[in-house]
């Protein structure tokens, strides 16, 4: 008998004995609910990220949880993926001179709480299907880029990944977490750079770090409001 | 000042900077030389987009439906048949200029005049080009950034290219048109754009870069970066 693989079933060849069946049938199993381009991709930013997108999409359809969980929870998927250093490094590029380590600390953490409000405020309107990964690459510098396409009954959107691994203390290397975000071939990290540089070379840092902070808050004050309201109708 | 000499001031300034087209500079996403005139029009803008075009999408958006206005968005797509075939065309898109053309014959008859969009699920997607992409895969460099008023972010090719896409036949060249098509569309973003405003710190630097990286992915057909821009965003900075 020849063998007999799943390529051979996309053509719709028929499987002639049992045992084919038998392991063809374990074989759709275990693939099932993926999409067909991810399954010679199992390398470990590609399961990072579907792992991540896995649980966003969960949270988001599930109709069960309230909004203030399910913000916690999105909140905190995306909080353990970012390698925030790295962003900050990044969008601060030649600016990062320019501060001084106890703002650089403030600027980690706000940024951070900035980022993770954003992905917040835009996966919650997002009324989408599911979330393909469609295909992915390495890059220079060890680098991984992982392509997903967010699939809508009116438009499919593009967003890839591009994650690092983290450098431990000890230089030895780390998980793989995002260090950028590119929707429709628009850079996250390119995009805050050049906020950041055109406000700190009119501004300076504290410029920065203040918008940052009055962004935050004013996020925190809409968030409180959202929660008692979602409590009154709750109770 | 009367209006006409400002506008021909106005013309020469957006000419004159999109002369040096093909320096390294004028492909920088942040090539914006015109910074201070383009900040007051993107004032003006801001603020006709408060007053005028929030109110008017608002109103529109809480009379008829999301199907209705789904149904208008697909009209006024169905309107941008001509640029569609004229610019993929110019690009040797072939395949594509094909799609076009046959989504606007299905759209425009079983689609009702284009207020239905059978098109896409019988296998012929919408492939948006416009004459400033057509430039763009030609090779010319998008010069310096301006911000057009009503209409917002452009560059001095897209500037180019946004007159011939006015004057080609069937396409949104009547101001009633162009006007009731913005309205519609900025009544399925109202949300959106407020969230786009709180996710900037400097919402003018924010819109920059974010069509000029748009636009190159748009011209390019792909998400990915050119080597070069790719070296320089991803490169811990270090001159120590």
């Amino acid at each position: 008998m020849t063998s007999t693989t799943t390529n051979d079933t996309s053509r719709g060849r028929a499987p002639r004995t049992t045992l084919t069946l038998a392991m063809l049938g374990v074989a759709l199993i275990g693939l099932s609910g993926l999409p067909a381009q991810d399954r010679a991709d199992d390398v470990a930013p590609v399961r990072v990220m579907r792992k991540v997108l896995d649980r966003i999409v969960d949270t988001l359809h599930d109709e069960n949880a309230t909004n203030t969980a399910k913000r916690g929870a999105v909140q905190g998927v995306v909080n353990e993926n970012l390698d925030i250093d790295i962003m900050s490094r990044l969008v601060l590029a030649k600016n990062w001179k320019k501060f001084e380590p106890e703002q650089l600390a403030e600027f980690a953490e706000s940024f951070r709480k900035h980022l993770v409000n954003t992905y917040w405020r835009n996966a919650k309107l997002a009324a989408f299907e599911r979330i393909d990964i469609v295909d992915n690459r390495e890059e220079a510098r060890g680098d991984w880029t992982v392509k997903s396409l967010i699939v809508s009954k009116s438009s499919d959107t593009k967003v890839d990944y591009r994650l690092r691994r983290e450098t431990l203390e000890d230089d030895e290397l780390g998980e793989w977490k995002i260090i950028d975000v590119i929707v429709e071939g628009v850079s996250l990290v390119s995009n805050f750079r050049s906020q950041f540089q055109e406000i700190v070379a009119n501004d300076g840092p504290k410029k920065v770090l203040s918008l940052l902070r009055e962004s935050n808050a004013k996020t925190d004050k809409t968030e409180s409001a959202e929660d008692a309201e979602s409590g009154a109708r709750e109770g | 000042m009367t209006t006409r000499p400002c506008l021909a001031i106005a013309l020469a300034l957006v000419f004159a900077a999109a002369l040096p087209a093909c320096t390294a500079a004028s492909r920088a996403p942040d090539y914006d030389p015109l910074e201070t005139m383009n900040r007051g029009l993107f004032t003006f803008n801001e603020g006709f987009d408060e007053y005028i075009l929030t109110p008017a999408a608002s109103g529109w958006e809480s009379v008829a439906s999301d199907g209705v206005r789904e149904s208008f968005s697909n009209f006024f797509d169905n309107l941008l048949f001509a640029n569609d075939f004229l610019n993929n065309l110019l690009q040797a898109k072939f395949r594509e200029t094909g799609e076009v053309t046959g989504r606007f014959v299905v759209n425009t008859t079983v689609g009702v005049l284009g207020f239905f969009d059978p098109a896409t699920g019988w296998g012929m997607p919408a492939h948006h080009e416009d004459f400033g992409q057509t430039l763009g895969y030609w090779g010319l460099a998008p010069g310096a950034y301006i911000t057009l008023p009503f209409w917002g972010p452009s560059n001095g090719r897209d500037t180019i290219g946004f007159i011939v896409d006015w004057f080609t036949p069937l396409s949104t060249s009547s101001v009633f048109v162009f006007s009731a098509d913005a309205v519609n569309d900025r009544s399925h973003d109202i949300q959106r754009m407020e969230d786009l405003r709180l996710a900037s710190l400097d919402f003018y630097v924010f819109v920059r870069n974010a069509y000029s990286q748009s636009r190159v992915a748009q011209i390019s057909g792909t998400t990915e970066l050119e080597p070069s821009v790719e070296e320089d965003l991803y490169d811990i900075y270090d001159d120590e």
